[in-house]
């Protein structure tokens, strides 16, 4: 296995192929003399897949057989290889999207799965490489992608990885409300980024009130997060696409992880159920906070003499399992399940007896509120190869969220056991938004310089928001109930879409992804139609320079209905409707991406953004929305962003450093709030970040993390005029919404993970962080409050001040994973 | 010894929530001018202006006097006021009665403040109205009022139950009455296809339901309300309605204070900013027309 150790790992040869082409050479059907690389590139291109090989293979040998470009038009990916390396002395074993290349003779490591991932854990450099070289090479504007090993590297929020929080630090994202997974992607609400699992779309991606994202890092392959240059594949929000890929399980061995930390637990198996055709792969997740809280409860309740229940659990659960029944097909079913149970509940018993001679009272007063919500995703994937170069992707999903909230207030009073009078109320508001799916994606490579994709999906959404009220009181031995139910805006709607791209290679030096998306939504009496385009550019400027620019154009046909920006299980989702019509947002993004000497990296993106027909909450305040009258609640307005962000990396084998920058403006105009454009609450013009890990040997590994941006906006009196009347407290105007800054916030993290391996040899590891290390007081909420004292005369002293309310300290945390 | 006293201050630590003050006296707020007038047809024009403190500024509670240059016109003619000075350092512009239709514009001054314009509207008078008093199978006291709205332009409105009781006391030879305006949690706005609860503003000294019609709609609108009258002694009750019909930059004004007054998530940042609505452009306050019709008084049957 030493051998591997100075393997060169290629993603995208190209990017080290500064100067060769296919394309440029003309396909005479001739034999002519090229390199084996070159043929490599050709492969890659066509099949999309990539070369592992030994550094000390001669790929620059000539290749003197018929041209790579005719063989792969006409013939499967093994007969290719087969063409390239007949007589050469190497062999190659078709690995997943990956072609291992090894000397003939020489010993094969065992398994390949495991092979590639040793690989990519242990070579932090070649998969540093790998990754700068996907995102220079990518056409797309915007784009990152967060390879799944890179979660279990570092930092670990109580205890567990998380792909929000990681999203949180790149640049052009804005956290919104601290510790929450709020992700405001270049001046985008929440509600605004696509959220897949595997290509199935999920609402709400949070559990406890957000501060663990929905993605069991433990299964998850890859991320890939858009910002911009949308390619026409997505569509359905309007700022960001956040694609997650679980993995499938390995093939040939049964392994996992087990892991346990402050406040949740995890396991993960994976394994072949038959060997080299069908493997499963299940991540478990499961809180265990309630395991204190339940018997803290009845520590309270006994000391206080109430009866006090509290009680909060989460788990999700991913299941993969895959079978291939031959080179061409592949069949695939995922399940995701995960919920998130809160309960509360308070009792209190009082006793009084006014005279000797009277029978004493009692009154029972017992409140309590529950949160219940989740997501469960059901979906089968069915891969099949038409041809050689044609590729088809079919899939069918079934996707639920619910959330529930309920409620209840029971109010007794009895003399000498006799119930004198009580009142019962409770409520619940439910929330279940249900999707059913149906896609199917074709990939289709008819030449080198073309990789079109196209595919159409038909989803059926049902959105049922209600509530159920009961109340009964009883008086004087009289019961009067009343229930109401309501069914409240139970919406159907159909959204069909279609859509092509073409990744193009205009020339050794131009790359165009060109394409174009039609959507559609059919709600009650309205249907709304949508074209939106979408092309990105990208200029090579040798090998280490690329110039992209990108214009995309996003529709969301569904809305968020929430009454604050807090991301509570309360918010629903309802349809665009004849009066609320679908939000669009359009952007243009350009940038330089530069591979500069000594394995430093910097990328440059600016961008222009505008948004219609956003919406805002504007009526009277429940934590609930109303649910029959949303739609009067919902006011429509503009926005708009711009800004630039700058990434500078540099790494080795053991060290990696990056520093995001972004400066950026974000702009809102609701009529109805203020005649011009103001600031959003998420406007942050300075957002700088800087990571650092560093390995130290091989058992011990360190992380930091510094975030710092400009504070967030809220809206605030801003004028005064004292009345006419002495002793009056003055008037408050409001000048402008979203008028004051609010402090800026700043946090450190570190992170440390202790790497050991057991007797039995497998890795076990430790980790210790800690989030806002030097405990960093940064606001949750903010209000101008005053200072005073009041006399029988006037007001004295009268300061009006900001006051911030922060909760968030230095949080510390653990985890041991075993590795087996 | 040492690891127990390191939890435990790490336990504490963990444990402390905090609030704090922070500086916004860099917010750059400057004075400005203020006014402040709602303005009913056919009755007297009252205009209120200020010189506003800004809120980082407050502590010094030095009066804030303003001597403003203005001019008020009505349809691009000058209009004859007067002006008296205020205990507050401000100023009380009178001026004669408008009409429905009226276009109304103020441009006021001052030597070191940003000068201020406003413009608004006297709107047409409250359509032609039917209205209903009476006690409904469940014996609530109801009050009803039905109008057509104007299919032609978007629409502003207002509305304040009055209720007078006339209860008869034991031994009492005259009946003793009382007004006031009563709040009634129950009151709809309703259309042929929807119904809603209106925004209540507090206004002319009482709480006003305020509500806009829907553009190009031509249906009938009506207001339900259901009264909470409790009956202690022999009562004889009659409700009156006074009616407003608004003009676009009074809705919003009233929207705007029941916004304020109705979300307190918005005081802390967490929902959306939506009191802040002015028409004096450049300062601060409001300048709105409006007009005003009372109905006669009903006894609810």
């Amino acid at each position: 296995m030493k051998t591997f150790i100075r393997i060169l790992l290629t993603v995208l040869l190209p990017a080290c192929l500064a100067g060769t082409t296919a394309d440029a050479m003309p396909d005479r059907g001739q034999k002519e003399t090229k390199t084996l690389r070159q043929g490599m590139e050709t492969i890659h291109l066509h099949f999309n897949v990539n070369f592992i090989y030994d550094s000390s293979l001669d790929i620059d040998r000539p290749y003197t057989g018929t041209p790579m470009e005719r063989i792969v038009r006409e013939n499967e990916l093994h007969v290719c290889l087969e063409a390239l390396f007949k007589d050469t002395g190497i062999r190659f074993e078709i690995m997943k999207h990956y072609v291992v290349l090894t000397r003939e003779g020489k010993k094969k490591p065992k398994d390949y799965t495991i092979f590639i991932e040793e690989q990519r854990d242990t070579l932090s450099e070649s998969v540093i490489t790998a990754l700068l070289a996907k995102e220079r090479s990518t056409t797309q504007t915007g784009f990152q992608r967060l390879d799944g090993k890179s979660f279990g590297n570092g930092f670990a929020l109580l205890s567990s990885p998380d792909v929000i929080k990681s999203l949180q630090q790149l640049p052009g994202v804005a956290t919104g409300t601290e510790l929450l997974s709020g992700l405001y992607v270049r001046g985008g609400d929440g509600a605004d980024n696509l959220y897949l699992l595997d290509d199935i779309p999920l609402y709400q991606v949070s559990h406890l009130a957000g501060l663990f994202s929905s993605f069991n890092t433990d299964v998850v392959e890859s991320v890939d997060f858009y910002k911009s240059g949308f390619p026409a594949r997505y569509g359905g929000r309007l700022s960001s696409v956040v694609d997650v890929r679980t993995r499938t399980g390995d093939m040939q061995e049964h392994h996992g992880l087990f892991s346990i930390g402050l406040l949740d637990g995890r396991l993960q198996f994976e394994g072949p159920i038959i060997k080299g055709k069908t493997s499963y792969n299940i991540g478990l997740r499961r809180s265990w906070l309630d395991v204190l809280t339940e018997p803290a409860s009845l520590i309270v309740s006994n000391v206080q003499k109430t009866d006090f229940r509290i009680k909060y659990a989460f788990w999700d659960l991913n299941a993969n399992i895959t079978h291939i029944f031959s080179e061409k097909d592949r069949l695939e079913l995922n399940i995701y399940g995960g919920r998130d149970a809160l309960k509360f509940r308070q009792g209190d018993r009082t006793e009084e007896t006014v005279t000797a001679e009277e029978a004493s009272q009692e009154y029972y007063n017992e409140a309590g509120m529950g949160m219940v919500w989740g997501n469960l995703l059901t979906s089968l994937d069915w891969e099949r190869h038409l041809s050689a170069n044609h590729e088809m992707d079919v899939k069918a999903y079934f996707s639920r969220y619910s959330a529930i909230f309920s409620y209840l207030e029971n109010i007794r009073e009895s003399a000498l056991e006799d119930i004198t009078s009580s009142s019962y109320s409770n409520g619940e508001n439910r929330s279940r938004t249900a999707d059913i799916g149906l896609r199917a994606d074709f990939f289709f490579n008819p030449m080198p310089s073309h990789k079109i994709r196209y595919g159409m999906a038909l989803q059926y959404h049902i959105y049922r928001p209600e509530y159920v009220k009961e109340l009964k009181v009883t008086q004087d031995g009289e019961t009067l109930s009343d229930e109401t139910l309501s069914e409240g805006s139970r919406r159907r709607s159909f959204e069909p879409s279609i859509y092509i791209e073409d990744e193009i290679r205009v020339a050794r030096w131009l790359h165009a992804d060109i394409g174009l998306r039609y959507g559609a939504i059919a709600t009650k009496g309205k249907t709304y139609h949508s074209i939106q385009p979408r092309a990105a550019l990208r200029f090579d400027a040798g090998s280490r320079t690329a110039f992209k620019l990108s214009y995309s154009e996003m529709v969301q046909n569904d809305h968020q209905v929430a009454s604050n920006y807090l991301q509570l299980p309360t918010n629903f989702w309802m349809p665009s409707t004849d009066r609320i019509a679908p939000s669009r947002s359009r952007q243009v993004a350009a940038g330089a991406y530069l591979n500069l000497p000594f394995g430093m990296r910097l990328n440059m993106e600016g961008y222009f953004k505008t948004m219609d027909n956003l919406l805002e909450f504007r009526g009277k305040w429940g934590l609930y929305p109303p649910i029959d009258l949303w739609e009067d609640c919902m006011i429509t307005g503009r926005g708009r962003s711009w800004g630039m962000e700058t990434e500078l990396s540099w790494a080795d084998e053991n060290t990696s450093v990056t520093a995001y920058y972004t400066l950026s403006w974000s702009r809102r105009l609701f009529k109805e709030f203020y005649p011009d454009w103001y600031s959003d609450r998420n406007d942050n013009r300075h957002k700088l970040t800087f990571t650092a890990t560093r390995r130290f040997g091989k058992r011990f590994e360190m992380y930091a993390s510094w975030n710092w941006h400009s504070g967030g906006w809220m809206t605030s009196a801003s004028q005064t005029i004292w009345t006419d009347e002495i002793g009056d407290w003055p008037e408050m105007y409001y000048e402008a919404p979203n008028n004051l800054k609010l402090p800026d916030y700043h946090r450190l993290d570190v992170g440390f993970n202790f790497r050991k391996t057991t007797r039995r040899g497998n890795e076990s590891v430790w980790n210790l962080s800690l989030y806002n290390a030097y405990c960093s007081m940064n606001p949750i909420v903010a209000y101008i409050g005053d200072r005073y004292e009041f006399t029988k005369e006037n007001l004295k002293g009268l300061e009006m001040v900001g006051e911030a309310f922060s909760i968030i300290p230095i949080i510390p945390s653990f985890s041991y994973t075993l590795k087996f | 010894m040492k690891t127990k006293i390191i939890f435990l201050l790490l336990i504490a630590t963990a444990s402390t929530g905090c609030r704090y003050s922070f500086d916004i006296e860099d917010s750059g707020l400057e004075p400005r001018i203020c006014v402040k007038s709602y303005i009913c047809a056919d009755s007297t024009t009252v205009i209120e202006i200020h010189r506003t403190i800004p809120v980082d500024e407050i502590s010094s509670t030095a009066s804030a006097t303003i001597s403003p240059s203005f001019s008020l016109l009505c349809n691009g003619e000058e209009v004859e006021t007067a002006s008296t000075g205020m205990a507050n350092g401000g100023m009380r512009i009178e001026a004669g009665a408008f009409s429905e239709g009226d276009r109304l514009s103020l441009t006021v001054g001052a030597d070191d403040l940003e000068t201020v314009k406003a413009e608004t509207s006297i709107p047409d008078g409250f359509p032609e109205y039917t209205f209903e008093a009476y006690t409904d199978a469940d014996g609530n006291k109801c009050v009803l009022l039905s109008y057509k709205d104007n299919p032609q332009s978007r629409d502003y409105y207002g509305a304040a139950v009055e209720v007078r009781r006339f209860e008869y006391y034991p031994h009492s030879e005259s009946p003793s009455v009382y007004i006031s305006f009563t709040i009634v949690d129950d009151t709809e706005i309703s259309l042929d296809r929807y119904a809603y609860a209106p925004a209540t503003a507090w206004f002319e000294e009482h709480d006003t339901f305020i509500w806009s019609d829907e553009e190009e709609d031509d249906d009938c609108y009506e207001m339900r309300s259901r009264l909470s009258l409790s009956l202690q002694y022999e009562v004889t009750e009659e409700v009156r309605l006074h009616l407003y019909r608004l003009s676009e930059e009074m809705y919003r004004t009233l929207y705007a204070y029941y916004d304020a007054h109705s979300n307190p998530f918005a005081s802390v940042g967490l929902s959306s900013p939506s009191f802040t609505y002015s028409n004096v452009n450049r300062g601060v306050g409001y300048f709105c027309g409006y007009t005003k019709t009372v109905s006669e008084w009903m006894e609810i049957k």
